[in-house]
């Protein structure tokens, strides 16, 4: 297993490698670079200019030199700059602001889908021929032939224009933050000198205040409560009444989860319903298979409860595929989400690719490309390793 | 690698399908090897009997049924949309967009002041066209690459034979006369690809200076020995199937729509020198070749696969033994006897492809990738809807509606076809 294991990761390097190349080499080929974005921002760049930039940033050689060039570089993790956002680091970019946001999408949506998909499946499974039955399968039919976007528009019109239940864009509502005011309040007014912390951990600042008989700035120090953010730095000013800073309280918490999860209930509800269709019809078409089996027969005449015979015996083998299933449908949720985002216009991973291609941003269009390559590859490996994990009959050598 | 093999070769998503059908086509197999067995003794009339059954469990499917007159029905007002539609789907009323549906405008109008009813009706030509279009051709390159591979798994096919090579001897006996010309040809597309590896990593040494030069050096030089080892002294052989079914489960395992996206917003460019042939080729139906082009490059790939492990098993039914014993070439044997056993899956995968490539075509044109919106197909309206999502809801709402009708009724139709095609298989 493990040498399995090692020899499945040496093989991805080539396969990595090949992938970053086609990719590259798509998103170089697009004509246009950012230095002609440049160009229409400055309108005093000359033509010579233009190229010699083009010539400093080496975007006049082949593409296969460049690629190069980005090889040396992503070999020790350097993506280059998002020329777009700041001229942040690209990964920088990528991971610490837009990831986590798709990651909350498609996880909620994921699990929603199996929560619902799976028992369903199961049940038109076990009651195979019933109205229910049909009723799922044609139902699974519809969510199977829908388009995301489309399904995203219509929910945004109908529970987000129509009857306002939920907001229609975006991922918060603007003004609401996870910290409110500390009820702590300054009793002194002047600037800050220092800022320390004392044994405890806390927090302590030093704050000049003017004393009249000396005409000078005398230091006093203020030791703040546990659990203040945000308080003033060094040079800010202070003055009585003003608060120390801002503190997570649980109202102030709650009402920010409060407004995250109601940002986050279309987007989900739209990226599930189409897995959930996916998940009922293969759950049962899973199970049915294994109903068939002899050993299912067997255990009905040792004459076991149905209950038994269903969740014990054909269940735990029919649900053997969808381990697998699960692992292997990773690029697909990301398909769906790239579209669901660009609906609901959440921050993720979809809508910084787009951007990127469009504002010539290649660098992130890169990392996003090649980060969601190695995910699918790595998940397609897990979906073997559990499937040997889960089925003994299935053996690696 | 794996001991399990059907089971472990699943894809979700971009094999809707496939994942029952292995042990569908597996039944289809069985009886239609029977009916082969049986239409080597007797005549045509069997034959008709068993298409007439077809069609009669074909009938019992009521939404099949159904599906099939309302697709009828959506090609039909598509391909007569000129006679049908009430104005010119370009026709800009400038001083009236986005009106309400009623009146002189049926469904209203849109950002430009286009009637949204004239416009459903052309779309359908281009959305139908490109679903049916990519369908057939992933299906062509699908069935002949999926073919290729199961029939040639285990084979190993010879790209180069060296003159140390101890396959030399044999190739000599096998292929005559022939050999030094085939085999001189070979070795000249072989110099060709050292020269090009040569090349590039000369230009490459030319950018760096001082180490970069040498480890560019060494990394060409290195490669090209090593080709040159290989092809005129060794032997490259190279087993196909590994390569094609590598090549798939790579293509499958990417995300496909990031990956569409940027290829057809390279060639939608006009600045791209290959837009530029394609553009004076084909002229204004150039998006929608591109289109084409573009989702037949991930479109292929389920067929194949499903093709090629239907090839791996009937390449060794004795009907195979009995034309190759007959000294049937391998063509003959692929085409004359492995195609016809596996037609019904063919014609099931092909079906539900139609619809799954419109949703494509209009996620594309969605995200502004695809077709441009001087030629109106669903997603685009779709996407210029959405901006007026709030005055307008309605312009969103129809496109859709027929992206779904159409999608919806092609699956029922697959699902009717597969359950006529092959009864034991109902799921």
């Amino acid at each position: 297993m493990l040498l399995y294991t090692s020899r499945r990761l040496i093989g991805m390097i080539p396969l990595l490698l090949a992938i970053s190349m086609a990719i590259f080499g798509l998103v170089q080929l697009q004509p246009g670079d950012f230095i002609d974005e440049l160009k229409l921002a400055n309108p005093k760049m000359t033509i010579a200019d233009v190229a010699r930039l083009r010539h400093d940033y080496g975007l006049d050689q082949p593409w296969y030199v460049q690629y190069g060039k980005w090889l040396s570089k992503a070999a020790v993790l350097d993506f280059g700059v998002s020329r777009e956002n700041g001229y942040i680091s690209a990964t920088e970019y990528v991971f610490q602001q837009r990831l986590q946001n798709t990651l909350k999408l498609t996880t909620m949506s994921f699990i929603l889908s199996l929560l619902v998909g799976l028992p369903i499946g199961i049940y038109a499974a076990v009651k195979q021929y019933s109205i229910l039955d049909y009723v799922t399968t044609f139902l699974s039919f519809v969510g199977y032939s829908v388009p995301v976007f489309w399904l995203g528009i219509m929910m945004l019109l109908l529970f987000g224009a129509k009857l306002k239940w939920f907001p229609t864009d975006g991922m918060q509502s603007e003004g609401v933050s996870m910290t409110v005011e500390s009820d702590e309040k300054f009793d002194l007014n002047g600037q800050v000198l220092s800022v320390s912390k004392n044994n405890q951990g806390q927090p302590v600042i030093t704050v000049g205040v003017y004393n009249e008989t000396s005409k000078q700035d005398q230091p006093t120090a203020v030791t703040l409560p546990a659990g203040i953010e945000n308080y003033p730095k060094v040079g800010d000013y202070v003055s009585p009444g003003q608060a120390m800073g801002s503190r997570v309280t649980l109202q102030s918490w709650w009402n920010y989860a409060k407004d995250a999860l109601w940002h986050l209930v279309l987007p989900v509800i739209a990226l599930s319903l189409i897995q959930i269709a996916s998940w009922t019809r293969f759950m049962r078409a899973s199970l049915l298979e294994v109903v068939n089996q002899d050993f299912v027969r067997t255990a009905r005449g040792k004459g076991l409860t149905e209950r038994v015979v269903i969740y014990k015996h054909a269940l735990r083998n029919a649900l053997i595929p969808i381990v697998t299933l699960v692992g292997l449908s990773i690029p697909g949720v990301l398909n769906g989400a790239v579209l669901t985002e660009s609906v609901f216009n959440w921050p993720g991973m979809g809508t910084a690719l787009l951007s990127s291609v469009v504002q010539k941003d290649y660098n992130v269009a890169m990392v996003i490309l090649m980060m969601l390559a190695i995910a699918t590859l790595a998940s397609n490996l897990l979906a073997d390793l559990v499937y040997a994990l889960v089925d003994p009959r299935i053996r690696y050598n | 690698m794996v001991t399990c093999e059907g089971e472990h070769e699943v894809h979700p998503y971009a094999i809707n399908h496939k994942h029952f059908e292995s042990r569908a086509i597996q039944k289809i197999k069985n009886q239609k090897l029977e009916d082969n067995m049986s239409l080597t003794t007797a005549a045509t009339p069997p034959k008709r009997k068993e298409e007439n059954k077809t069609w009669q469990r074909f009938k019992k499917h009521r939404l099949a049924m159904f599906s099939m007159v309302v697709l009828g029905l959506l090609f039909f007002v598509s391909i007569f949309a000129p006679l049908i539609a009430p104005f010119s789907p370009t026709l800009n009323e400038t001083s009236n967009t986005w009106a309400q549906p009623g009146g002189r405008h049926l469904m209203g109008t849109d950002d430009l002041g286009r009637d949204v009813f004239s416009q459903l009706l052309y779309a359908g030509r281009v959305s139908l066209l490109i679903g049916v279009a990519v369908a057939l051709l992933s299906a062509l390159i699908g069935v002949t690459l999926g073919t290729i591979a199961g029939y040639y798994s285990g084979q190993p096919i010879i790209f180069s034979v060296g003159l140390r090579s101890s396959l030399l001897k044999e190739q000599q006996r096998l292929e005559g006369s022939s050999f030094w010309l085939k085999n001189g040809l070979k070795w000249l597309i072989w110099a060709g690809v050292i020269a090009f590896t040569l090349l590039v990593t000369s230009q490459f040494a030319a950018t760096y200076s001082g180490v970069g030069v040498f480890i560019a050096w060494i990394v060409g030089v290195g490669l090209s020995l090593t080709i040159a080892y290989f092809a005129f002294i060794q032997a490259i052989v190279v087993d196909i199937d590994n390569i094609i079914s590598r090549f798939i489960d790579v293509m499958l395992s990417l995300p496909q729509i990031p990956f569409l996206l940027i290829l057809s917003g390279l060639l939608a460019n006009p600045d791209v020198k290959l837009g530029g042939v394609l553009d004076s080729i084909f002229g204004s139906a150039r998006p929608i070749v591109l289109i084409i082009f573009v989702l037949v490059l991930f479109g292929w790939l389920g067929t194949a696969r499903v093709i090629r492990g239907l090839v791996l098993s009937l390449r060794q039914r004795e009907f195979t033994d009995a034309a190759k014993a007959l000294g049937s070439s391998d063509w003959r044997v692929m085409i004359r006897h492995i195609l016809p056993n596996a037609v019904a899956p063919i014609i099931v995968q092909v079906t539900l492809d139609v619809g799954n490539n419109i949703i494509s075509e209009s996620a594309l044109s969605f995200l502004g990738y695809g077709i441009p919106r001087d030629i109106p197909s669903w997603g685009n309206m779709l996407s210029s809807a959405q901006e007026a999502i709030f005055q307008n809801p309605l312009a969103s709402f129809w496109p859709g509606l027929f992206i779904l009708l159409t999608s919806l009724s092609i699956n029922f139709l697959g699902d009717g076809l597969r359950d006529a095609l092959d009864p034991r298989s109902r799921l």
